[in-house]
C-alpha cells in the first residue's frame, strides 16, 4: 500500500525517538523516563543525568541530522537529476570533512563550534559548485559520478596531508570524529538541529513544485518562467549548509543522503516534492534514530559504529536502485 | 610422567636452547614478563618475543658476541651481534632504559620529537646529530635505512608489517617490542633487560631492575592490608564521542590501582584488549567512584574537561575534585613523561597512585607523573 499523504509518516519518528529514551545499555524504569519527560524527575540521578543529558541530546541530534541529510541526498538528486547522487557520492560530505581537517587539525584546534561547522559548510559548498559547473558541461550522468568519486578522493587526500602534520590532540580528536556519531555532548546542536531540519522542509516544501519542474528538464522549467540559476543556487546552497552542519558535529555519516529519497519514492503515492520533501525528512530521522539505536546494542555495554548500521541498511536501498535502473540509466 | 606431563615451559626452554646451542643448560632471566624470554646458552642469548606483532607468532632472536663459534640453523627471526652499537628505537617506553644503562649513544634513529620528552634526545635532534624516521603510518623505511642501524626496535601494526619486510630486505634486524602488552607495570619494567641483553649491559639491568621491583614491592606492602571497605573506587580514562575506553581487569592499568590500594571500577571486565564501552554504562557505574585518573591528551584544567563534554562535570569525582591525570610532565609538543620514563619508574606511578588514594600513607611523597586537574 502506497500513502497519499506524509502525515502517517509523522508517527515513526515520534514513536522511535521514545523508544531510545526508554532503551539503552542502562535499564531505567518507564516511570523515571515518564517523569524525566514531564519534569518532575531529580536532575542530579543517576537516571536523569542518563535520559537527560545522555540519551535526549543523541535523540534530538539524529533526528535533526537525519532528516537534514536525507532532505540534502533529495536536493542533490534533484538538481543533478541523478538518482545516485548524495553526499557522499558526489564527494560533497568529503569537501565538508576537509573544511573540519583543516580547523581541526590545524595549530590552533577547533573544538566542535563555529569555525568548524563554517569550514564544513564552506568545504561542502565548494564541490557542490565544482560538481554543477561540471554537470553544466558534461550533462553525463556516470561522468559526473566518476568526478564526484574524485572529488572525494581528492579531499580526502587534502585531508591525510594536514593529518601528517598534526599534533597528536588533534590527530585524536579527527579521528575520533571520522568514526561518525549523533552521540554528541549536550549544547547548541541538540537544540539547533530539529528545528534546521523543520526549517529546510518548510523552505523545501514552499519550493517543491519548482523542484518537480527541474525533473522535467531545462527547457520546460524556463518555459514555465523559472529562473533555473536561482533555483539551483538556492537548493544547492540549502543542501551545503545541511551537509557542512551535520558532518561538522556529527562526522561523516554514510548512506542516508543518497538512500532515504528512493524509501520516500518507494512509499510515495506521488513522486512529486509537495509528497516527497516531508516524506524524506521524516523517513531519514526515523532511520537516524533506529540506526542510532540499534548501533547502542541496547542492552549490552558495548557499541557498533553509526555508519557500519547505515551501510547495513544502505547498501541494499543502492543496489536495488541500479537495478531499477538498468544498464547506463541513472536518471530519476 | 610421560613428555605430555612435562610443564609447557620447560619443554620450551629445552628445544629453545638444545636446538642452537647443542646441549646448552639454559638459564631463564624473565620471569615475570610474559611476552619475552631471554635464555643464556653456550654461544648465544636466545631472545624469544611472543606477539610482538598482534596475532603474530613468536620470533626467537640470537644475540652473538662478534667472532663466537655460533651456528645459525636458520630458526632464527634474526642474528643480532652484540653489543649492539647503533640501535634505531621507534618507542617511547624504551629511551629510558638506553638512558638508564648509559647507552644513550647507541641511539641513532627516534620516530618523532613530538613524542620524545628527555631533554638530551631532543637537544641531539635539535642539533641535527639524531634523525627522525617518522611513527605509525608516517614511518619513512629510507630514513631509517640511511641511519645505518645495526637493529631497529619497533611495535609492528600487524604480522605483515611493511616495515619490518623492508628493512629486512635491507639486512637490518628488527625486534618486534610487546612491552606495550605486557599486563602488569613489572613486566612491563622488565623489558630492560631485552636492552641489556642487546648492549651487554646485563648486569646494570639487573641491579635497576632489582632495585626499583623492590623499591614497588615495599610500597605495595604498604597497601596490601587495606580492607576493601578503605579502598577508593576509581574511574579510569576518558570518552571521546560517546564511547569511553576502558581497559580489562587483567590490564597494567588494573594492576597498578590494585597495588596502590584503589578499587578498579571494572574490576569484573575480562576482555582481550581495552573495550568501548557506552557513555550511559559508564555513568552508571561512576556514580560510585571516588576518585579518577587518567583523563585525554591536553585535559589539564577543570575548564578543559567541561568545554569537551559538560556531562562530565556531574561525574561524582569531579564534584569531589578528586581528578588526577598523568599531565605534570608534559612538553608543548604534546610529548609525555608518562609514556617514556614513567615505563622504567613503575615504583614512582605507584608512589603517585597511593599518594592520591592513601596520602596518609606516603604524606611527604610529592606527585612526579600525576598532578590533580583542579587548581
Amino acid at each position: 500500500m502506497r500513502l497519499g499523504s506524509p502525515l502517517p509518516l509523522l508517527l515513526p519518528p515520534l514513536l522511535l525517538a521514545g523508544l531510545s529514551l526508554t532503551i539503552g545499555s542502562v535499564a531505567v524504569p518507564i516511570r523515571e523516563v515518564i517523569a524525566a519527560v514531564a519534569g518532575t524527575l531529580d536532575p542530579e540521578s543517576v537516571n536523569a543525568i542518563i535520559l537527560l543529558d545522555i540519551r535526549l541530546p543523541r535523540v534530538l541530534v539524529a533526528l535533526g541530522g537525519g532528516a537534514m541529510l536525507a532532505l540534502a541526498g533529495l536536493i542533490m538528486q534533484t538538481v543533478f537529476r541523478n538518482a545516485l547522487a548524495g553526499p557522499g557520492v558526489l564527494g560533497v560530505g568529503s569537501g565538508a570533512g576537509l573544511g573540519v581537517a583543516v580547523v581541526m587539525l590545524s595549530p590552533v584546534a577547533g573544538r566542535i563550534a563555529t569555525p568548524t561547522v563554517l569550514a564544513a559548510t564552506a568545504g561542502a559548498l565548494f564541490v557542490l559548485t565544482l560538481i554543477l559547473t561540471v554537470d553544466r558541461y558534461l550533462e553525463q550522468t556516470v561522468l559526473v559520478l566518476v568526478l564526484g568519486l574524485l572529488f572525494s578522493y581528492a579531499a580526502s587526500a587534502l585531508a591525510q596531508v594536514l593529518m601528517a602534520g598534526a599534533d597528536p590532540e588533534g590527530l585524536q580528536r579527527y579521528v575520533y570524529w571520522s568514526f561518525g556519531s549523533f552521540a554528541v555532548a549536550p549544547g547548541w546542536p541538540q537544540i539547533a538541529f530539529p528545528p534546521a531540519a523543520i526549517g529546510a522542509t518548510v523552505l523545501l516544501r514552499a519550493l517543491a513544485s519548482r523542484m518537480d519542474t527541474l525533473l522535467l528538464g531545462d527547457l520546460y522549467a524556463e518555459s514555465s518562467g523559472i529562473d533555473l540559476r536561482v533555483l539551483r543556487r538556492t537548493l544547492l546552497l540549502v543542501a551545503g549548509v545541511l551537509v557542512g552542519l551535520c558532518t561538522a558535529v556529527c562526522g561523516p555519516i554514510a548512506f542516508l543522503g543518497v538512500a532515504v529519497p528512493h524509501i520516500a519514492r518507494g512509499i510515495a503515492a506521488s513522486a512529486r516534492h509537495r509528497f516527497l520533501v516531508p516524506a524524506t525528512a521524516l523517513i531519514g530521522a526515523s532511520l537516524a534514530v533506529t540506526a542510532d539505536l540499534v548501533s547502542r546494542l541496547p542492552g549490552s555495554d558495548r557499541v557498533l559504529p553509526l555508519n557500519a548500521v547505515l551501510s547495513l541498511v544502505g547498501v541494499p536501498v543502492i543496489v536495488v536502485v541500479l537495478l531499477r535502473s538498468g544498464r547506463g540509466r541513472l536518471s530519476l | 610422567m610421560n613428555s605430555r606431563q612435562i610443564p609447557r615451559p620447560i619443554v620450551s626452554r629445552m628445544i629453545l636452547c638444545l636446538v642452537p646451542a647443542l646441549l646448552a643448560i639454559p638459564q631463564v632471566l624473565a620471569q615475570e614478563a610474559t611476552r619475552f624470554q631471554i635464555l643464556q646458552c653456550d654461544h648465544a642469548t636466545i631472545l624469544e618475543v611472543r606477539d610482538g606483532s598482534p596475532g603474530g607468532t613468536a620470533e626467537r632472536y640470537a644475540l652473538v658476541r662478534h667472532n663466537a663459534p655460533f651456528v645459525d640453523d636458520g630458526s632464527y627471526a634474526a642474528v643480532i651481534t652484540i653489543p649492539v652499537r647503533r640501535i634505531a628505537v621507534l618507542s617511547s617506553s624504551i629511551l629510558p632504559h638506553l638512558e638508564d644503562l648509559g647507552v644513550l649513544d647507541t641511539l641513532v634513529a627516534v620516530d618523532d620529537r613530538r613524542r620524545i620528552y628527555n631533554r638530551q634526545i631532543l637537544s641531539r635532534i635539535e642539533e641535527g646529530l639524531l634523525p627522525e624516521v617518522g611513527g605509525g603510518a608516517r614511518i619513512d623505511r629510507e630514513r631509517i635505512i640511511a641511519a645505518r642501524p645495526d637493529l631497529v626496535l619497533y611495535s609492528p601494526v600487524g604480522t605483515e608489517d611493511a616495515t619490518v619486510a623492508a628493512l629486512d630486505a635491507a639486512g637490518i634486524p628488527v625486534i618486534s617490542l610487546a612491552d606495550w602488552r605486557e599486563p602488569t607495570p613489572l613486566a612491563r619494567l622488565q623489558w630492560i633487560r631485552v636492552v641489556g641483553a642487546l648492549t651487554e649491559r646485563t648486569a646494570q639491568a639487573e641491579a635497576i631492575l632489582q632495585e626499583r621491583s623492590a623499591r614497588y614491592a615495599e610500597l605495595r606492602d604498604l597497601t596490601r592490608r587495606i580492607p576493601a571497605d578503605r579502598r577508593p573506587r576509581v574511574l579510569v580514562n576518558a570518552p571521546w564521542r560517546g564511547q569511553w575506553p576502558v581497559p580489562p581487569a587483567d590490564s597494567y592499568v588494573a594492576q597498578f590501582i590494585e597495588d596502590a590500594g584503589g578499587r578498579y571500577l571494572w574490576e569484573d571486565l575480562d576482555a582481550p584488549a581495552t573495550e568501548f564501552l557506552d557513555f550511559e554504562t559508564v555513568v552508571l557505574r561512576a556514580a560510585a567512584a571516588e576518585v579518577w585518573i587518567n583523563l585525554n591528551a591536553g585535559w589539564n584544567t577543570p575548564g578543559d574537561l567541561i568545554a569537551e563534554d559538560p556531562r562530565l562535570a556531574s561525574m561524582a569525582p569531579f564534584a569531589s575534585g578528586h581528578v588526577y591525570h598523568y599531565g605534570a610532565r608534559e612538553r608543548a609538543s604534546g610529548a609525555n613523561d608518562f609514556w617514556e620514563s614513567g615505563a622504567a619508574h613503575p615504583e614512582i606511578v605507584l608512589a603517585d597512585l597511593i599518594r592520591i588514594f592513601h596520602p596518609e600513607l606516603l604524606p611527604d611523597h610529592r606527585l612526579f607523573y600525576y598532578r590533580s586537574i583542579f587548581p
